[in-house]
């Protein structure tokens, strides 16, 4: 019997690249098994004048691809947009002291027939305009990827240089304390390298990353060899490298930093059960790592930094980020994966349908009163992606690859009391959610953009299995409840940066309030 | 590079097969049936083997390029003269048995480049089998069995092994930097690719 080469070098095209480790044994592990196909998430209830889905929750049915989707919304209104040339994965968010309020979303690295490359920045002071005020282009801001965010207690927006997922190793600080509308850029530096100070030398590459609350610490993070690398921002002019953390079993994705500056909640990116990548028999890989920080946070030199428990799953694959939250008196971290089961591929779909499992990915609840023990108490899978409507689903993705359905980023209405979820889908749109009750979790609302007929240059989704004419929207990055207007702002990425007004008395719930810096 | 596999399909009763192997020699392993030679960081893997085991055959290149094997399931006899980069060898042999999957890590030794470290034959009833998805118009895969996910809260003693792990990731990383003078490229978002 002759084989083809080519067999072998497609299998091993799919093969996991793990640095090391093969896994440990089955019997250092608290297993606990769960049901094959979890409960979805309690639809929400739409109004008058509302254009709701027609088929599943969460589902663009392919006849409606094929037509051009027209869009859906649920107790959500489009105010505002500013589409500019598409966006990449990330927005954040400030108001001034002056009380301008503005939006920050990125775009991707491709230049080819731009003209409004980098970091855009849209000044939303009244809530239902939009308008680009600039573009930041300095090394970073050029493609920060998922690194970009804001600090408000120091009133920075900051981002490493991730050109394409993996650049670096730049860390661009800007000052927002004069007018939010107008950045002013403090520093763009490389940070690690030996500059003779007989300091911590490491060679860094960016892709995510988040503040510490008290805005004294940048904790970059790099997917692609899977480590933290925080840096010392107390001097905004000269950015200290601290340490490099690797991590296990899986890859750091996102991270969130605890309000004392002590803990790591860090999104561990792993494979699902069904990915064909996954080692079959080798325990979870993918989920929600808890590290000890504190003293990255006292700055005791060369710090040491450990595990202080994890959780991991086999439902889900493609850890994305986590934001801890309060809910009722009580902690919990929201975590969001970027993967289904089965990878993010068509193969990678039906491996997962083909085993009962979710083949997209959402967001779960992880209740941490006990830190050694993190507990997922909820999922939020929405009903296109339970694994018994597969056969109506699979239809719709038809010719895609990468990214179709399934969660990216969430945030709360308020860190320290949140009762409102709301998170970005790739094609399933923007979706709110009612977390008063965490176990129990009920939409409210959604705003799935329409698909647009010309690619934008300056989208992420504008990429081979990604974008097509007429297609859903792929809805990427964190999103701004704002109680007081009743909206909330974010960017998809073909459509750009939107501000959307709750209809229908929905939101805010009485008593709510989005204080400024804990959405995320 | 080349190579020729034929099989009698003259599966054997069931065998499980576990072992970690920990050196590289570099040089020839030879047997009466199996032949394995392996060169430097860039040089194929030649393996050459005659009315041999699967098991056999994999249980040798597991020794000789360092990876850890678990095989369950049938175990064919099978003639092979072929000549590729190891992690191909491996894929060749391992499709021989229909079901496996392979795990690859930095090979700290070629810096640069990965080695398999694991690789994982499932006997194939556990990868494909009966009821077709409801509906079934749109399945392009076959319905596996049922499977029950879990959800694992480390214990003390995975998260030592966990911190282990972590530790040596950094130092192979750093040994890279070193030797290299930059990162590693670092693995793709999984999405990356379509």
């Amino acid at each position: 019997m002759r084989k083809d080469v080519r067999r072998s070098t497609l299998a091993l095209s799919a093969i996991s690249l793990a640095l090391a480790g093969c896994g440990g044994s089955d019997d250092d592990v608290a297993a606990v098994p769960e049901a094959a196909a979890p409960d979805t998430v309690q639809k929400a209830s739409c109004g008058a004048g509302d254009k709701p889905e027609t088929a599943l929750q969460g589902q663009v049915p392919a006849a409606m691809r094929a037509a051009g989707f027209q869009g859906f919304n649920c107790n959500l209104q489009l105010v505002a947009q500013s589409k500019n040339e598409g966006g990449s994965w990330q927005a954040a968010f400030f108001e001034d002291r002056a009380g301008n309020k503005c939006g920050y979303y990125d775009s991707s690295s491709v230049s080819a027939g731009r003209t409004k490359r980098g970091t855009a920045v849209i000044d939303t002071t009244k809530s239902n305009t939009a308008d680009a005020t600039t573009f930041l282009t300095t090394t970073g801001m050029l493609d920060p990827w998922e690194s970009l965010k804001v600090n408000d207690r120091r009133q920075l927006l900051g981002a490493v240089n991730a050109l394409n997922g993996n650049g670096g190793p730049e860390l661009d600080l800007f000052d927002l304390s004069g007018d939010c509308r107008n950045p002013q850029l403090l520093s763009t530096l490389s940070v690690g390298l030996n500059d003779g100070t007989n300091q911590f030398v490491a060679a860094v590459r960016g892709h995510e990353g988040n503040f510490s609350p008290d805005g004294l610490t940048y904790y970059a993070a790099n997917l692609g060899s899977g480590y933290i690398y925080p840096i010392d921002i107390t001097n905004t002019t000269k950015p200290r490298l601290l340490t490099q953390y690797f991590t296990s079993p899986g890859r750091v994705h996102g991270l969130n930093i605890s309000e004392d500056g002590k803990r790591a909640y860090l999104a561990i990116l792993g494979q699902g059960l069904a990915n064909p990548t996954r080692v079959a028999g080798s325990p979870p890989n993918n989920g929600l790592q808890i590290l000890d920080v504190s003293q990255v946070q006292a700055r005791v030199p060369n710090p040491v930094i450990s595990v202080v428990g994890q959780v991991m799953w086999d439902d889900g694959g493609g850890a994305q980020h986590t934001i801890d939250v309060t809910i009722n008196g009580k902690p919990y971290i929201i975590h969001a994966d970027e993967a289904g089961s089965g990878g993010n591929s068509s193969a990678g779909w039906n491996a997962a349908c083909s085993m009962n499992l979710p083949a997209w990915q959402f967001s779960r609840i992880i209740d941490i009163s006990d830190e050694t023990k993190p507990t997922v108490v909820s999922k939020q899978m929405l009903e296109a992606y339970d694994p018994k409507n597969c056969a109506q689903v699979l239809p719709d993705l038809a010719g895609l690859g990468s990214f179709t359905y399934g969660a990216h980023y969430c945030s709360v209405d308020n860190k320290k009391n949140a009762t409102t979820l709301a998170c970005a889908y790739f094609n399933s749109g923007i979706r709110v959610f009612d977390i008063r009750n965490p176990v129990r979790v009920k939409e409210i609302a959604y705003f799935n953009p329409p698909g647009t007929t010309t690619a934008s240059l300056g989208s992420n989704h504008n990429r081979t299995g990604g974008w097509v004419a007429g297609g859903p929207d792929w809805c990427t990055a964190q999103i701004k409840l704002d109680a007081a207007t009743g909206t909330l702002q974010t960017m998809c990425q073909d459509n750009g940066y939107m501000v959307l007004k709750f209809t229908n008395g929905v939101w805010p719930f009485p008593g709510v309030t989005t204080p400024p810096g804990l959405q995320n | 590079m080349s190579y020729r596999i034929t099989g009698a399909r003259q599966s054997a009763a069931s065998a499980v097969v576990a072992l970690a192997a920990c050196v590289l020699p570099v040089g020839v392993s030879a047997a009466s049936d199996i032949e394995i030679r392996v060169g430097d960081c860039r040089s194929n893997v030649d393996v050459a083997a005659r009315n041999a085991r699967l098991s056999d055959v994999l249980a040798r290149l597991a020794k000789v390029l360092d990876f850890k094997m678990r095989m369950e399931g049938a175990d064919p006899l099978i003639n092979v003269s072929m000549s590729a980069p190891a992690s191909e060898v491996v894929a060749a042999l391992a499709a021989e048995h229909g079901s496996f999957m392979i795990q690859q890590a930095s090979d700290a030794r070629c810096p640069g480049m990965r080695r398999v470290s694991m690789l994982w034959l499932a006997p194939k009833a556990t990868l494909s089998a009966s009821p077709p998805v409801a509906g079934g118009k749109v399945g392009t895969s076959p319905t596996r069995a049922a499977v029950v996910p879990v959800t694992e809260t480390a214990t003390p003693e995975r998260l030592r092994r966990v911190e282990e792990d972590a530790a040596r990731r950094k130092e192979a990383y750093d040994i890279y930097v070193r030797l290299n003078g930059k990162p590693p490229p670092g693995e793709p978002e999984e999405a990356a690719a379509p």
